[in-house]
Parts: C-alpha cells; structure tokens; sequence
C-alpha cells in the first residue's frame, strides 16, 4: 500500500466526497493499472532462489508497475487475476499448465516443455499462450563450441535417449551446419548408457551431451565419461558441474542469465501483445577444464575468447 | 583351496551390493530432463589421480599402451606387450615362464620393476618377480598399461627400482553385457574367455565378471605346457556423489610345466600353482580432494615336487636320487591410505602412508616349515607447482623402513620446461631402492641324496644375510613433444647402481660316507656397482587411418667390481621396435611389429643369445550382427628365421621360437 496516491487535504465535505468517490472508482482502475505476474517456484531448490532474486530485478526494468506473487509449489490457493504465470522448473511448468494463462516457463529444458505442453494441450490449453526461455542451449550454438575447440575433427557422437531423440533432426541440422559427420546412438529404457557409448566412442572424435535422464544421470556419467576419456575423446557437456566432473568444455546458462529474457516475455504479456514462441537463452557462459584439455593433448583457447567468438557467430546472419 | 579370503570378498561382495540397492531404492530416474539435471551436483570423475598426467606434465618418461596398440600389437598376454616399451627386454625361461628388465641387468626375475594392476602391488615378495603368466586378466579388460621408465620410488616404493608397470583395467560400467572370445593355434593354443557385466542399484552399482582360461604346449622340445584358469570379479559402485567404491577379486589356477628334457636331475613335472587376491578400495572426491583408503590381500602358492636323479653326484662317482620339493605360498596384506589436494590451479599435493606385510613359506627354499615375515611402513608426499606458466617443479620423497634393509629415504626432484606449446624440456633427478629379497636374505635349501652308501645332505641354496638394499642414483634429461599428428620424447640417462645383490655359487663342504666334499651353493653378497648410460627414443605418428610407432634404446653398461662383465653383458646395446598399424575400408585393420634385440645376456643365464630380429602381423576385420559386434583376427608371430629366445643351460633344450600362427575371435553385446 505504500505507493498508494496520496490524497488528503481537508477542503471540506465536497473534497471529501469528491475524494471518496474518486477513492472507489479508481481503486479499481489502480489494480487493474498494477499487473501481477506470478511465480510459480519451489523453494527448496536454490537456482529457482537465484532465479527469481535476478528476475525481480530484471521485471522492475521492463515493467515499473508490476507486482510480483510469489508462490511455492504445494500452495493451493487459487491465484489471483494475473497478466503472466512464471512456472520455474519442470514440475512447476506442469502445475502452471493445468491453471491460469499465459504461462511463462522458466528453467525447463526444451524436450521437457514440449512435453509438458503436449500433455496440458489434450485438456486445454489455447495455443499461443504458452512461451518460455529453454534451460539448454541451442545445438547449433553447442556444435559451434565443439567446433571451435576442436578445429579439425569430423565425427561427432551424440547418446540420445527416449526424450532427447526428438532433438536428433535439430542436432543433424547444426551439425551439418559446422561441418560435422553426426553419429547417434539411441539408449533404450533397461539399456546401459555407458556400454552404449563404448561403442559409439569407437568412431567418434568428440562426444556431446544432450541432457536426458535416462542417458546421463550421476549413476551413468562416471562411465560414459570414464570410457571417453579413455578413447581420448573429448566430452562436450551441458553444465558447469559436467565440467568439472571431467567433460573437456560446456556452454550453459545460469538461473539469473535466463530472468531478463523471462522478464521481457512477462512485460510483453502485460501489455496483451501475442506472446512468441519459446526461446533458447540469450545469455550464456563457457566452462573448460584445464585438467582434461592437457590431458587430452587439447589447446583450447580461454574462455572469454570463445564465448567471444561464440557470440560473434551469433550475430553473423545465417 | 581353503578360501577364508575368498569368502570374505564374496560376502562383501553381496552387502556392497545389498546396500547399493537399498540406497537406490530412494532415487528415481526422471523420465524428462528438468532443470535438476542441468543444475545438479555430479560426482568428480576425472579427478587429478585417475587423469593421466599430459605427457608433457609428467615428470617422468612415460610409456602409455593403449587398447589400441595393445590390439594393433598382436599380443596374446600381457608380458609380450613389453616388447614395445624402449629399453625393455623380454626374457623367457620357458613357454610359461617369462620376464621383463629395462637397462641390462636381466634376469628370469623381473626382479628390479614395480608392477600394479589397479594400485595393487603384485610384485612377489618371496622369490621376487611377477608371475606373469597367471596375472588372470584378459587383455580385453585392459584399459591401458603405463610403463614408467626410470627409478619412482618416491612415489611408488621401493622396487620402483628401474621402473613401474602399472596395468589399469576397465570399469566395470564400460564393459560389454556379454563378450566370448577364443583364441586357437599352433603350439597348441586354446584359449577361451567369457565376460559377464551388468548393473543394479538403478546404476549405480556395476559389476563385471571375467572366467578365462588358457593353454598351449610351449616351446617345442620343452616341457612347458600351461594350463591355467582364472576368475576375476570388478565391483563399481558410487555410493554417492563424493564417495565411491571399488572391489576387486580373483583367482588364477592350474598347471605349468617345467624342467628340462633328458635332464634328470632336472626333470620334466607339474607345477601346480594357485593365485588369488581381493582388493577394496574406497576413494571421497571432491573438487580439491581426493581421499582414498584401500586393503588388498594376496596369495600366491606353487607346488612343485618331484624326483631329482644325480649319475655322478658333486663329483664322488655315486648316483643319487633326491625328493625335492620346490613349493611355496607367499602372501601380501597391504594397507594404504593417500590424500591428494589442488588447493589452486597449478598446485597439488599428495600425502599418504602404508603398512604391509609380506610372508612366505618354503621348507624348499627355507628349509624351515614356518611362516617368514617382513614389514614394511613407508610415508610419502608429493608436491607440483606451477612455478611459472611455463615451468613446473615437481619434488617426492619416500621414507620406508622394512625388516630386512632398515630405514631408506627415496627422494625425486624434476622440472618441466615447456619450450613451445608442443614441446616441452625435462629434468629428473632420484634416488631409489630395492629392498632384498626374502630368498636373498635368508634362502636356504637343502637336498637331500639317497646314495647306496647312505643319504647325503647338501645346501644348494644358502643366503649368508646381512644384505643392504641395492640403491640407484638416476639423472635424466627428456624432451617431449606432443604434436597432432607426431607425439614423442627422447631420455637421456645415467644411472649408477650400488650394492647390485647378485648370486654366486660358493663351495660348501659336506660330510658323505667318502669323506668331506665340496659342493656349490647359492649364495647373495651386495656387490658390482655399474653405470648405464643411454638414451631411449618413442615416437609415433598416427594420421587418418595410419599409425606408425617407433621405440628405440641405446644403452651402455660399465660394470665395477666383482662379476663386472657379467653385469655388462646384462642387457643389449640396441633394441628397438618399428609398429604399423592400417584401418582399411569395410573393417580391416592390418598391422604389423618388426622387433630387433642386440646380442645380450641375461644374468643367471649361461649363454650370450645373439641378435633377435622377427616380424609379426596380424590382420583384422571388425564385425557386425544386429546389436553384436565382433572382430576375427589372424595373428603370426615371427615370420622370419627361428630365433633361439634367451634360455638357461645351453644344449638342454633350446626356447626355439618358430613361427605361430593363431586366429582370434571376439563378438561382444
């Protein structure tokens, strides 16, 4: 209530009157003037905590009025009249989906909105109304650093999953594009990932990670990565942690990189503009491990260098 | 065959296993990546110690034999895969019986190396050497052999004393559901292997079992037929993120036959020899850290007996006959606990402490029905800075005390210089020991002769004790050069080698019913010393689908001291090996090793072998079926001219190595 406009000069009952009937007809008005948006987040995970503290930051740039709910998983009141729900994470998305609209999502992997999307759409859901900001990076911008790491290799091995196999056409596609003989192999449910990459790292040069549970998972990455590294073929990762887990290099984007781009697709909400289509993040980082890159026998250059260079490519028109 | 240990390892087995699930039982696999993949903790596998060290950062010369040089290399064990390591000399006592020295004093006991498989010391602390024929590991579960050349002892303990073999199997995760492989050929070569893996405990808990078992007659002429089989279990488990756990187990056993044809107090027999060991070990990761603690136990026995006939004994004109019994069981139980740091980028330490005992039993060769004990404790840290970007200092010592040599410091200092990106410059100074031998210190065997006159008892072996370790002082210089298409290096070396225990015969006199008689007995004394100086060259070229790799050796020996020409004949002054390797179209590989030894020989051994030369090919063809794979292999061995391989005793029954040929089968899902 405290930026609420203040009126209060005693000039009499008229002033008076004038003042409380302004008071109840611009109250109205004044609520439907402050847009909230809702987030939708669980508390207990701490990138949604680092999310949602950049997110604040960034909604109060794009949209001076508006108004934050924040609301943790689990909490079952109904929400109130909003211009946008942002769902943070998987199980938030789904939640979100099955209430009100629009939706913004909000570190969800691209396969994994689809999925979700596909889901709440047999029930209900307007197309259009459901947009976001990919948790994983484009493979073409993935293949770029592999490319860029790895100047003269040709063959690129890839360990699709059941979910991550609808990505294969995309990957194939970038592939091509950055000069790569692409190489998959598909990890079946009660099929161990590892012993699949054993044969895969065979005719490869380097391997990348494309997330999915059922391939990569902590059970799944010391042998994947074991049986890499002892082919000498280098491990392309999806995160910081792959990388100093022993993946040569990733590119990822933190929690607080994806809140301006949320923040502008929510402020676009606000004002009733059609909403596009999810997109892949804007902002991202590089991560190389030294370690496995002399290892290796690799001369990676720094990594301001590449993200350099991988955002000069960006700008370049396809 | 009484396995308490085996037992033990067994039922470990099954609660490593049973809490595996049980911890699983929480952790449920999603069906759709979230952000919890993305952002979620995974554990640090390629840590500091399990990275092999860039070749350029090493501060040692180091030979890696890959999966695909050890496939390319046609080798059907382990110990011939030495063969491409420059310096190394493979030495055959028979069929069965094998070993391996780098810089001349060659001996059947690869006496002077350190040899782990896995971190797990199977060095024999009885008679000294590796059993390399009963080693029980398929070369297919290998990951990769690195061969240190150069004494290591601060970092690998005594014995470390020339260099360090250390054999690294594959994770159990990586290994194929199902493989059968055979081998069949000439000398009567019948090997098989079945490899079973798989996983539980929603994968983190994997597992791989090996049964193998393998047979040939030997050398023709020689009764060196083997037999053997083995079992080897690989546990893998990630308990959690920072904590994992390895278990190993297995048992080699059968037959190798041994002695010599119209020899009879040298008799052909069955030796029956029975291997086993369980190894656990516990390591917590972290970013910085790397803690591990492991136990290994192992068993090694050897039964040998037999009926030795003397026409003529020690020159009294009587003929004798002995029993002899040349059994034994040795054991290792060993203990070690390490802590490697990186508190920062170009920073690392490593410190840690082990106990061990070592025991043996022998009436043959000890002539006492009890267990002999040694101990040994060692203290050890490292240390590597990046002093400069462009230099780094390494620096190691060991302090180990054992019961037979007392207390040694086993200090090492190097520097890497990198010249170039590609290039880099090193600088190696150390010190190492080897500590006696348990036979050295106090072997002593007795023969006992029937004669028609009566029995008559003479040592044949009778160690006088009071021996101090053999020390080596090594300085190197080395340069390493680690291009895309061409990796390399080149050491140079001089190595004084002080107070080299060696055997001589020293006349013993024995009562018989003719009255006193000189005989000869076995016997160590601390004695030569000896320079080796020399240089050894590795390089290796590999581009599309060619790989050429050579390994070449000079070495010089300057003997001082007593028997100083025997040390010098010790080992070649060339040898060097040339490898080929082509993959073709359609999944043909062919690949090829041209091996060329000098003229040398080996200590104990009582004839000079002249210059070896042989050829071997070896053509491949990868195949596919379905969700199987597989590859059929031709192997020849030596088609050149028939070489005689290094043998004890001339004219009793030559090693002639003629050519062998055998095929190779594989297929694996």
């Amino acid at each position: 209530m405290r930026d609420r406009p203040q009126r209060g000069e005693k000039r009499g009952l008229g002033t008076a009157f004038a003042a409380l009937l302004g008071l109840v007809t611009l109250w109205p008005a004044q609520l439907l003037a402050r847009p909230t948006v809702a987030v939708l987040y669980d508390p207990a995970q701490v990138p949604h905590v680092r999310f949602i503290a950049a997110f604040e930051e960034a909604l109060a740039r794009e949209a001076r009025n508006a108004r934050l709910e924040l609301r943790p998983l689990g909490d079952s009141r109904p929400l109130p009249e909003v211009a946008a729900v942002v769902a943070v994470g998987y199980e938030a998305l789904s939640t979100a989906l099955e209430g009100r609209r629009p939706v913004v999502a909000a570190l969800v992997p691209r396969v994994s909105l689809e999925t979700a999307v596909a889901r709440a759409a047999r029930r209900l859901a307007p197309e259009g109304d459901v947009t976001g900001v990919y948790l994983d990076q484009p493979p073409r911008r993935t293949m770029r650093l592999v490319r860029l790491v790895l100047p003269g290799a040709r063959e690129l091995g890839v360990l699709l999953g059941p979910t991550s196999v609808r990505l294969r056409r995309e990957l194939e596609r970038a592939a091509h594009t950055q000069g790569f003989r692409l190489h998959t192999t598909e990890v079946n449910p009660g099929e161990s990932a590892p012993r699949a990459a054993e044969t895969l790292l065979d005719e490869v040069e380097a391997l990348l990670a494309v997330p999915d549970p059922l391939v990569y998972n902590r059970y799944t990455l010391h042998g994947i990565l074991l049986a890499a590294y002892h082919h000498h073929v280098p491990m392309f990762g999806f995160s910081r942690a792959y990388v100093q887990a022993g993946a040569l290099a990733a590119v990822y984007s933190e929690p607080q990189d994806l809140a301006p781009t949320v923040a502008r697709l929510c402020a676009r909400a606000m004002r009733r503009r059609p909403l596009p289509a999810p997109v892949y993040p804007e902002i991202f980082r590089v991560s190389v491990n030294r370690h496995v890159a002399r290892s290796l026998g690799a001369f990676v250059p720094g990594e301001p260098e590449l993200l350099r260079e991988l955002k000069r490519s960006e700008e370049e028109p396809r | 065959m009484g396995s308490k240990g085996l037992r033990a390892a067994l039922a470990g087995a099954v609660l490593l296993v049973a809490t595996a699930s049980a911890q699983a039982q929480g952790s449920v696999i999603a069906a759709v990546p979230t952000e919890r993949d993305i952002y979620g903790e995974v554990p640090v596998v390629l840590t500091a110690s399990r990275l092999r060290q860039a070749l350029p950062d090493a501060p040692a010369a180091v030979t890696v034999l890959d999966r695909e040089l050890i496939r390319l290399s046609g080798a059907r064990e382990v110990v011939e895969l030495f063969r491409l390591v420059p310096g190394f000399v493979l030495i055959t006592d028979n069929g069965n019986t094998q070993a391996v020295t780098l810089h001349g004093l060659a001996d059947i006991y690869s006496r002077r190396f350190q040899v782990l498989v896995d971190g797990r010391s199977i060095y024999l602390p009885s008679v000294g050497g590796v059993a390399w024929s009963e080693l029980g590991i398929t070369l297919d579960d290998i990951e990769r052999i690195e061969v240190i050349r150069g004494p290591n002892s601060a970092t690998y303990g005594s014995n470390a004393f020339l260099g360090v073999i250390n054999i690294i199997t594959r994770h159990a995760s990586t290994a194929p559901r199902l493989r059968l492989a055979g081998r069949g050929g000439m000398d009567h070569i019948r090997d098989a292997y079945l490899t079973a893996a798989g996983s539980a405990a929603g994968g983190a808990l994997d597992w791989r079992l090996t049964l193998g078992r393998e047979s040939d007659t030997g050398f023709e002429q020689r009764p060196d037929r083997r037999d053997l089989r083995s079992l080897n279990l690989r546990l893998d488990w990630q308990q959690s993120l920072t904590d994992s756990w390895f278990l190993g187990t297995g048992i080699t056993g059968g037959l190798r036959e041994n002695g010599r044809v119209g020899d009879p107090d040298d008799p052909p027999r069955d030796r029956d020899v029975l291997a086993r060991w369980h190894h656990l070990r516990w390591s917590r990761t972290d970013m910085e850290n790397e803690l591990t603690a492991q136990i290994f136990y192992q068993r090694r026995e050897n039964r040998e007996r037999y009926t030795a006939r003397y026409p003529n004994l020690a020159g009294t004109g009587l003929a004798a006959v002995a029993s002899m019994d040349e059994s034994y069981a040795s054991e290792r139980t060993d203990a070690e606990v390490q802590w490697i740091r990186e508190p920062r980028a170009g920073l690392r330490w490593a410190v840690g402490a082990s106990v061990r005992l070592d025991r043996v039993r022998s009436q043959g060769y000890f002539g006492r029905a009890d267990w002999l004990e040694n101990q040994v404790q060692r203290l050890f840290g490292t240390l590597e800075l990046a002093a400069t970007p462009r230099l780094t200092v390494h620096g190691g010592a060991m302090l180990e005390r054992d019961g037979i040599s007392g207390w040694k410091l086993a200090p090492r200092l190097a520097a890497n210089l990198r010249l170039a990106p590609r290039v880099t410059l090193r600088f190696a100074a150390s010190r190492a020991h080897r500590t006696p031998l348990l036979i050295e210190e106090r072997g002593y065997a007795v023969l006992t002769a029937t004669t028609a006159l009566g029995d008559i008892t003479a040592p044949y072996v009778a160690a006088s004790g009071g021996l101090t370790a053999e020390r080596i002082l090594s300085r190197e210089a080395g340069l390493v050069v680690h291009g895309r298409h061409l990796t390399g290096n080149l050491r140079v070396f001089r190595e004084d080698l002080s107070d080299v225990i060696y055997s001589f015969k020293r006349p013993v006199t024995v009562g018989t019913p003719l009255g006193p008689v000189s005989v000869k007995a076995y016997d160590f004394v601390n004695g030569p010393s000896a320079v080796v100086q020399g240089a050894e060259l590795e390089a290796a070229w590999r581009r599309g689908p060619l790989l050429a790799r050579l390994a070449y050796a000079y070495t010089v020996i300057d003997g001082r001291g007593t028997d100083a020409d025997r040390l010098e004949r010790s080992g070649p002054r060339h040898a060097w090996s040339l490898l080929a390797g082509w993959r073709l179209p359609r999944g043909w590989t062919l690949s090829g090793v041209y091996y060329y030894v000098g003229k040398f020989e080996a200590l104990g051994f009582a004839e000079e072998i002249g210059a070896v030369r042989r050829l071997d090919l070896r053509l491949a063809r990868r195949l596919r079926r379905g969700g199987s794979r597989g590859e059929l292999a031709l192997v020849a061995q030596n088609l050149l001219d028939t070489y005689p391989e290094t043998r004890r005793s001339p004219g009793k029954g030559p090693n002639f190595f003629d050519t062998r040929l055998f095929l190779e089968a594989r297929m694996e899902r």
